[in-house]
């Protein structure tokens, strides 16, 4: 909402406060300013002048020479070209030095050899109406020398506020003026309609009728009739006011309604008479297939959802939303029925969240209008119009005085009885933590804001909420306009005394933080990311129709189409982080993320093998146990990293290096190691369920024959699809960051190891068969049953090729031999080789080579 | 390192049948040795020591040599020539040691004395270097300075049902204040969305527990929205504190106590009116501002305040939607936007840049030593 000080000061005595101290005020209120705009249109000695004479300029015949008082004595030659300059004329000068809207500087000048001490400006030069022809035409009261600017109140500061959806008293100019009057203890000056003159030969019920089809959804619908009305410019203050608080001014009968709701708070609709078929209007919920012209020219369907207001035969405005354009004011319009009403706030906001029609009128009745006051502010509108008129009449125009109708049609089912709230001084100290505040400091706050007393006792106040206060509604309402007018930085700091002890926390939420610091410890770097995915990403990761990913969470309303779905995987966004590095000239960076991945549970299976999880535990993670019923997907929180090729670039150290799927699984091992958890099984992925990995390069990590995650390098094509380099392509691995976490919870024991005498290590190569890979070499040692000494062994050679036979392949491994009680002697040592020997040829047909 | 002990190449001396010559023979010996020697000391080569070593103490050395001459010499001269032997045994042996410790450090010297490397070579930190996200980093210090509050750190679902975001929340349906958030709706799922803020966390928390509490909730939210200061996802922490007796007084010391424990205890905060629907009173907090310190600068406008967050006392409606007794139970709850705290305490001025997952820029942030 934006507001013009000078039209706030209407209501409440702003004197010797600044722009800056209101701002304050206001924010310390709640109704936080957002932004300050001074307004000064003209600048410089833009100032009254009255024409004293004119005379023919001898070189032009349109042109005149004039004699202008400027005031103070000063009279000054100027040169004025308008048919409408003539002697008494009180105009508008600009004097030399001074400067019109558009940066116009005015500046002595000679015009056809006649000089010219400034200029008689028109509406359009000064900024302030579009009119042109002819110079503005002033009120003779006016003394020569003032300066227009503050003859017309033209200077103004704007404030903008950023009003909350609860306070819809504050969408009006006396709701912020009440505010700020009690903040600042000043009087509140609420304009008084009761004034307005009204002819008691014209009844409102004469032309018009009012029939209420719906009663719930329009509790209170008032008609007032005028006639004798034209749609002529508005006075310029009104106009100034309206352009500042961000409305642009029509004519006078819309700008009044325009006005009246900027200053109540009301939104107001103005009739032809004329259009109002049957003289009759209706409120009603639109038929199904009915169409109505709104105002924007729009045609608009409407149905049994949407309330309209209706005549004998057609809609004529969508209620409380806009108005039709069947019925709007025209330029010969001269009798009107004014609507002040009250519609159904979930009405009005889903027809306007349907139509995406969001007017001033739509956002007031969204937040409630005060339902009391519907008369009262078709009474200003009539007050209004008489009052301009007046104006107008006086500065010369020549208008009939409207007529009003003394009688207003006001079809008021039921009053709703205003809420009366109980509060305790007690628990006013308990809320705020300000026990110094009294009752009777509690009760003056409240009374300030219009709230009325019923009853007191000790300790105790009964009040009645005003009606323009829709958001009050239980005692702590009341607490917090106490303590908004107290001020929030009167409370005194405190700290909680809380007892000894606190929540258990999911250690997960710990574990995540250890698991990111660990892998920014192995050299990778953290990213965030949206996470959200699209068809196309679906078609990049290679996805077949059958595949579960395939079924993932959809967004209703994405904010853009490659945003569609929640992803199922954080694989997608670090393909897409690895291109915008490269682009930036960025190669090999190793990124991981971890985060949360959707999956929908009606369809299984879910995974790449996580499993369909959505009970929440105590901790609010999700848990195993099934609810079809509940709509929300399955969440883990997944941990995905990314190795870019190469993994060393060339360097004066050594030539570059390419990343490999060993290179993956090192660092998983190594992660993984550092929560002693040892690397999970690993085996061939099934090409069908992980169709963007390398089948050949690639493995699927599990525990227990869960799958947990996988690693490798990536399908070519995925490579190829995000533009990476696809020979080699990057590599990749996904875990399951809450499996990895239920594995290292399980207990481990550990080994009393002694170092104190000496391994004895012996080198062996074995030549077996091709398909024989080192995978089953640990098996079979693991299944070494005569095994007393071998402490551990590493792979340090694999051969194929030269001096051996085609189908064979050698595996060289370093045994070491330990004993926690003696250095062993070789004879030892021997035996046991000799035992290993005979296994592996047994299990593998493993010959020494 | 020396080399395991080897059978000396050396011939044994040649022999005279007299003990007089065998002392003449032990004396010549003695200047031999000691030319030798003192050869050695100039540069004392490890492995020419240990040459040393065994032509004259090994075991075909020229000592044991002069041993193996005792037998041809009469038995009476034998105890004196052995005892001469001995004496020129023990010389020699002093001798070797002392040449192998000079030797040792002689090595030691040389390897210092090789010539210095190019320190200026480069090494490319930057591929074998991780980082950890600024976001992250702040993360951690926020849930570390709640943590020493006593506050237990709570998650929950990212999408969640309008329960959880909303009505429990005191949003009614069909209210403008859902406005205030613009929604992820899921699709084809009733009442389902994803989560506008990180207060889904205080109805789970606390249906989830009994109080008194004293939760934090840190965690991604979603909000329909995408320009310059405003992404689709975002961060948030949220927290909140129910006991019997909470005030908005303790409300004011405890965000007080977390902002300066965060940003310096110089700055102050202060607090004014707001609307958000689960809280009454509500209200917004200002923290002075980082980079001016309260001055003014570009960064607050010139106000001195930067808006940190929102907060206020739980609505007694958000106590009553999960059975709480909104008469026994009173407190307080806050949500600030992590990604701003980030961006205010690293300077960072571009909110998109947090979420682009450029390494260049990622990599500046360093850890916060935690404590």
């Amino acid at each position: 909402m934006q507001i013009s000080i000078n039209w706030l000061s209407d209501y409440v005595d702003l004197e010797g406060l600044d722009p800056d101290r209101i701002s304050t005020v206001l924010t310390n209120l709640g109704l936080e300013v957002e932004t300050i705009e001074n307004l000064e249109p003209l600048k410089g000695p833009v100032v009254v002048g009255r024409i004293l004479s004119t005379s023919p300029h001898p070189n032009a015949e349109k042109l005149q020479l004039c004699k202008v008082d400027a005031g103070n004595d000063e009279v000054l030659d100027i040169v004025c070209g308008a048919p409408n300059a003539r002697e008494g004329l009180t105009v508008c000068l600009a004097k030399v030095g001074s400067e019109l809207p558009g940066s116009f500087k005015i500046k002595p000048t000679k015009i056809r050899g006649e000089k010219s001490a400034g200029m008689l400006c028109s509406e359009q030069e000064l900024g302030l109406s579009d009119a042109a022809e002819g110079i503005m035409e002033l009120s003779s009261e006016l003394k020569p020398g003032t300066l227009i600017a503050s003859a017309f109140n033209l200077n103004d500061t704007v404030l903008t506020l950023g009003l909350t959806p609860n306070r819809a008293d504050c969408l009006g100019y006396t709701g912020i003026a009440r505010d700020l009057a009690a903040a600042l203890g000043r009087t509140l000056k609420l304009p008084d309609p009761s004034d307005v003159k009204t002819d008691p030969e014209l009844k409102s019920a004469d032309h018009v009728t009012v029939k209420i089809g719906a009663p719930e959804d329009c509790g209170r619908f008032s008609a007032l009739y005028i006639d004798q009305v034209r749609t002529v410019e508005s006075p310029l203050w009104m106009k100034r006011r309206l352009e500042a608080s961000g409305m642009r001014p029509i004519n006078l009968i819309v700008d009044i309604t325009n006005y009246a709701m900027l200053e109540q708070s009301q939104p107001i609709h103005a009739y032809d008479e004329r259009d109002l078929q049957g003289a009759l209007i209706e409120v009603r919920r639109a038929r199904a297939g009915e169409t109505l012209v709104t105002l924007d020219g729009e045609t608009r369907e409407i149905g049994p959802d949407d309330l309209v207001i209706a005549d004998k035969k057609n809609a004529v405005g969508l209620a409380g939303v806009m108005g039709g354009a069947n019925s709007e004011v025209k330029a010969d319009t001269s009798a009107i029925v004014v609507e002040v009403a009250h519609f159904s706030a979930s009405l009005v906001r889903k027809t306007a969240r349907r139509t995406a029609l969001h007017s001033e009128a739509s956002h007031r009745f969204e937040r409630g209008v005060n339902i009391h006051n519907v008369t009262g502010v078709s009474f200003r509108v009539a007050q209004l119009l008489q009052l301009c008129v007046q104006e107008l009449q006086a500065a010369g125009a020549d208008l009939p005085t409207p007529r009003v109708a003394e009688s207003i049609v006001d079809v008021y089912p039921e009053a709703p009885s205003p809420a009366r709230i109980a509060v305790r001084l007690d628990r006013i100290r308990r809320i705020t933590g300000d026990t110094l505040l009294s009752q009777q400091q509690c009760r003056s706050y409240l009374e300030a804001l219009g709230f009325n007393q019923l009853d007191q006792t000790e300790g105790r106040m009964l009040f009645e909420a005003p009606g323009w206060r829709l958001d009050i509604e239980r005692e702590v309402d009341l607490i917090e306009e106490i303590a908004r007018l107290h001020g929030y930085d009167k409370i005194p700091f405190r700290l909680p005394m809380m007892e000894i002890g606190t929540l258990p926390e999911d250690g997960i939420i710990g574990f995540t933080d250890q698991a990111k610091i660990s892998l920014a410890g192995l050299g990778m770097t953290e990213i965030i990311s949206f996470p959200f995915m699209s068809n196309e990403d679906q078609e990049a990761l290679r996805l077949d129709e059958s595949h579960p990913w395939r079924q993932a969470v959809a967004l209703e309303n994405p904010l853009a189409a490659d945003q569609g779905y929640l992803q199922t995987t954080p694989l997608i966004n670090l393909l897409k982080a690895v291109g915008r590095n490269r682009r930036h000239g960025d190669k090999g960076v190793r990124l991981f993320e971890i985060c949360r991945c959707f999956y929908n549970t009606d369809h299984s299976p879910v995974d790449a093998g996580y499993p369909e999880w959505t009970h929440l535990n105590r901790y609010g993670r999700h848990i195993p146990e099934r609810a079809t019923t509940d709509p929300r997907p399955v969440e883990r929180t997944l941990v995905g990293g990314i190795i870019d090729q190469p993994l060393q670039d060339r360097s004066w150290t050594g030539a570059g290096q390419p990343a490999s799927f060993y290179d993956a699984k090192a660092l998983v091992q190594s992660w993984l190691g550092g929560f002693g958890m040892p690397l999970p099984d690993l085996e061939r992925p099934d090409p069908q369920r992980f169709p963007w990995l390398h089948p050949g390069a690639s493995a699927v990590l599990t525990v227990s024959g869960k799958t947990i995650g996988w690693l490798g390098e990536l399908h070519p094509e995925v490579a190829l699809a995000y533009d990476l380099s696809f020979d080699p392509p990057p590599v990749v691995f996904e875990l399951d960051l809450e499996n990895v976490y239920d594995e290292c919870l399980t207990d481990r024991t550990f080994e009393n190891m002694s170092t104190r005498f000496p391994p004895v290590t012996r080198d062996l190569a074995f030549l077996v068969d091709r398909k024989i890979c080192h995978g089953d070499f640990a098996r079979a040692i693991a299944g070494f049953k005569r095994r007393k000494h071998l402490s551990h062994y590493s792979l340090f050679d694999v051969y194929e090729g030269q001096n051996i036979p085609g189908d064979k392949k050698s595996l060289a491994y370093a045994f070491s031999f330990q004993s926690d009680k003696k250095t062993l002697t070789d004879k030892e040592v021997e035996k046991e080789i000799n035992a290993l020997k005979q296994h592996l040829k047994e299990e593998l047909s493993a010959d020494l080579r | 390192m020396p080399p395991a002990e080897q059978d000396s190449e050396v011939e044994n001396p040649t022999m005279t049948d007299s003990s007089t010559s065998l002392e003449k023979q032990a004396e010549s010996l003695i200047q031999d040795f000691e030319t030798e020697a003192t050869a050695l000391r100039q540069e004392p080569v490890p492995a020419r020591v240990e040459d040393l070593r065994i032509a004259w103490l090994g075991r075909k050395g020229r000592i044991q040599g002069l041993m193996d001459g005792l037998r041809d010499l009469p038995r009476e001269e034998r105890p004196a020539a052995g005892k001469t032997i001995n004496q020129l045994r023990a010389g020699v042996e002093q001798t070797v040691g002392e040449l192998q410790d000079l030797s040792r450090r002689w090595q030691l010297q040389e390897k210092l004395d090789a010539a210095p490397l190019d320190i200026s070579l480069p090494v490319d930190a930057a591929t074998t270097r991780g980082s950890l996200h600024p976001v992250t980093l702040m993360r951690q210090t926020l849930l570390d300075e709640f943590r020493r509050l006593g506050f237990t750190v709570c998650d929950g679902p990212e999408v969640d049902l309008d329960f959880y975001n909303f009505s429990a929340l005191n949003f009614q349906d069909d209210h403008p204040a859902r406005d205030m958030q613009d929604t992820f709706f899921i699709k084809d799922r009733r009442k389902t969305v994803l989560r506008t803020h990180t207060s889904n966390i205080q109805i789970h928390a606390m249906l989830l527990n009994k109080p008194p509490l004293r939760v934090v909730a840190p965690g991604r939210t979603y909000r329909c929205d995408s320009d310059l200061t405003h992404t689709p996802m975002f961060h948030q922490i949220e927290g909140f504190v129910v006991d019997r007796n909470i005030s908005m007084g303790d409300m004011k010391g405890v965000i007080d106590t977390f902002l300066k424990g965060v940003y310096g205890k110089d700055l102050s905060t202060r607090l004014r009116p707001s609307y958000f629907p689960f809280v009454e009173p509500g209200g917004e907090v200002d923290l002075q501002c980082v980079n001016c310190r309260g001055k003014g600068c570009r960064v607050c406008s010139d106000t001195g305040w930067l808006e940190i967050g929102g907060l206020g006392m739980i609505h007694p409606n958000v106590f009553e939607s999960v059975g709480y007794d909104s008469e026994d139970w009173t407190g307080f709850a806050f949500g600030f936007g992590i990604d701003r705290m980030a961006m205010l305490k690293y300077g960072i001025n571009d909110l998109r840049s947090l979420f682009e997952g450029s390494r260049q820029f990622l990599q500046q942030f360093p850890a916060t030593p935690r404590g």
